[in-house]
């Protein structure tokens, strides 16, 4: 009576345990449908854009590509849906040239995490399109053996890939996507843009027995 | 024989055409709207697919950057000296081999009328009788208030010797 209450006078409270409960709920009487996932990722980033509005400012000056590794987390729910976050970091991304002409000792790393909502198109079969967008936060890391600086932003993040099952529970595929991002630790930020192409491994795990028979690699499906 | 694969309405997995009923979920296939083609949510998930990548691409491939956006203005370039010569440069200088408009160029005296003399603007030189943005360098960039450092780096990393092993130059 009270979340009702709450919920027509517009607090903000009562709209978040209506939806904790109605998330419970769901998960009460339908928790065959409901699985948690895990995934691990490795690909490549190519740089486009610009870093700021400068002439000739562009990101490949400071890193032309990079090599994230990431981690996912996140439900399914009724095998489709996915929502959850992601982390990327790349400890040792490419030095642009503008860089290298300050001298010696250059770094770059580039971290990345946010959440992303998903949808496949095939869950029960034994090839899964996938895509989905998210949203996050990004930090780019430059240094040489005199110092370091960084810059932080917001992304936008486009993607797809498809899963393909090899075990029960297990599933592995290719994925590529595109990041837009500003980074507005700057004055006069610009657009850039990070495009990945890599590969991706995935635990789903939860759901009791039926997640099991959901048929994820289930034979009879061709 | 490969068999002929039909939708299950009712799980929405894959069935033989013809079976009596779904293997999955026990439902009743003989009505004809209990069963679907796949063929058409194929084409769908393709058109779904590229219409991503496609996206994705073309929208990578715009950068968005505004060209010009802190460029200097004309003024600050020309000063008073006039954008364009005239037709055969000023017949009133001493040389008019050489396009003379501006009073710094090199091996130009500009006699009369003393409107040809003119000086460029606080972001211009001249160069070849006419009034150019100056040289800012290879690493800046010439904006609407002076040379700027073109890389979002430059004065917040520190310049190191360039060859391993030595030390890092002292500013």
């Amino acid at each position: 009576m009270n979340v009702a209450r709450g919920m027509r006078r517009g607090t903000p409270l009562g709209a978040m345990l209506v939806a904790v409960i109605a998330l419970a709920s769901a998960t009460t009487h339908a928790s065959d449908r409901l699985q948690f996932e895990a995934a691990g990722r490795a690909g490549f980033g190519l740089a486009l854009g610009n870093v700021d509005t400068a002439p000739g400012d562009r990101l490949d000056q400071t890193s032309p590509g990079m090599v994230p590794f990431g981690i996912d987390f996140g439900v399914r729910l009724q095998s489709r849906w996915r929502a959850g976050a992601y982390f990327d970091f790349a400890p040792a991304a490419f030095v642009g040239d503008a860089l290298k002409r300050l001298g010696s000792g250059n770094a770059v790393r580039v971290a990345r995490f946010g959440g992303e909502a998903a949808y496949h198109l095939r869950p029960e079969g034994p090839f899964d399109p996938w895509f989905g967008a998210g949203f996050g936060a990004e930090w780019l890391w430059a240094a040489n053996s005199a110092g370091s600086t960084s810059l932080s932003g917001v992304e936008m993040l486009l993607e797809g890939g498809l899963d393909m099952p090899f075990a029960p529970e297990w599933s592995w595929g290719p994925f590529v996507g595109a990041t837009f991002g500003a980074y507005t630790s700057l004055p006069n930020p610009d657009v850039h843009e990070w495009a990945l192409v890599g590969v991706r491994v995935v635990a789903l795990f939860g759901g009791g027995a039926s997640a099991q028979a959901s048929g994820r690699g289930d034979g009879s499906d061709p | 024989m490969t068999p002929r694969w039909v939708i299950c309405r009712s799980c929405g997995r894959h069935v033989k055409a013809g079976d009596r009923a779904c293997p999955h979920c026990d439902a009743g296939l003989s009505r004809l709207d209990s069963v679907r083609a796949p063929e058409r949510r194929s084409v769908a998930v393709g058109r779904v697919v590229l219409a991503t990548a496609v996206t994705g691409i073309g929208a990578g491939a715009c950068g968005g950057h505004v060209m010009g956006q802190d460029a200097p203005s004309q003024a600050d370039i020309l000063g008073s000296c006039p954008a364009s010569l005239p037709s055969g440069g000023y017949t009133s200088c001493v040389d008019t081999s050489i396009s003379c408009n501006c009073t710094q160029a090199a091996g130009c005296t500009c006699t009369s009328p003393p409107a040809n003399l003119c000086a460029c603007g606080r972001f211009g030189e001249c160069s070849g009788g006419s009034c150019v943005p100056q040289d800012c360098g290879s690493d800046s960039y010439l904006s609407s208030t002076g040379c700027k450092p073109t890389y979002w780096f430059e004065g917040k990393l520190p310049p190191t010797a360039t060859c391993y092993g030595c030390p890092p130059l002292l500013a």
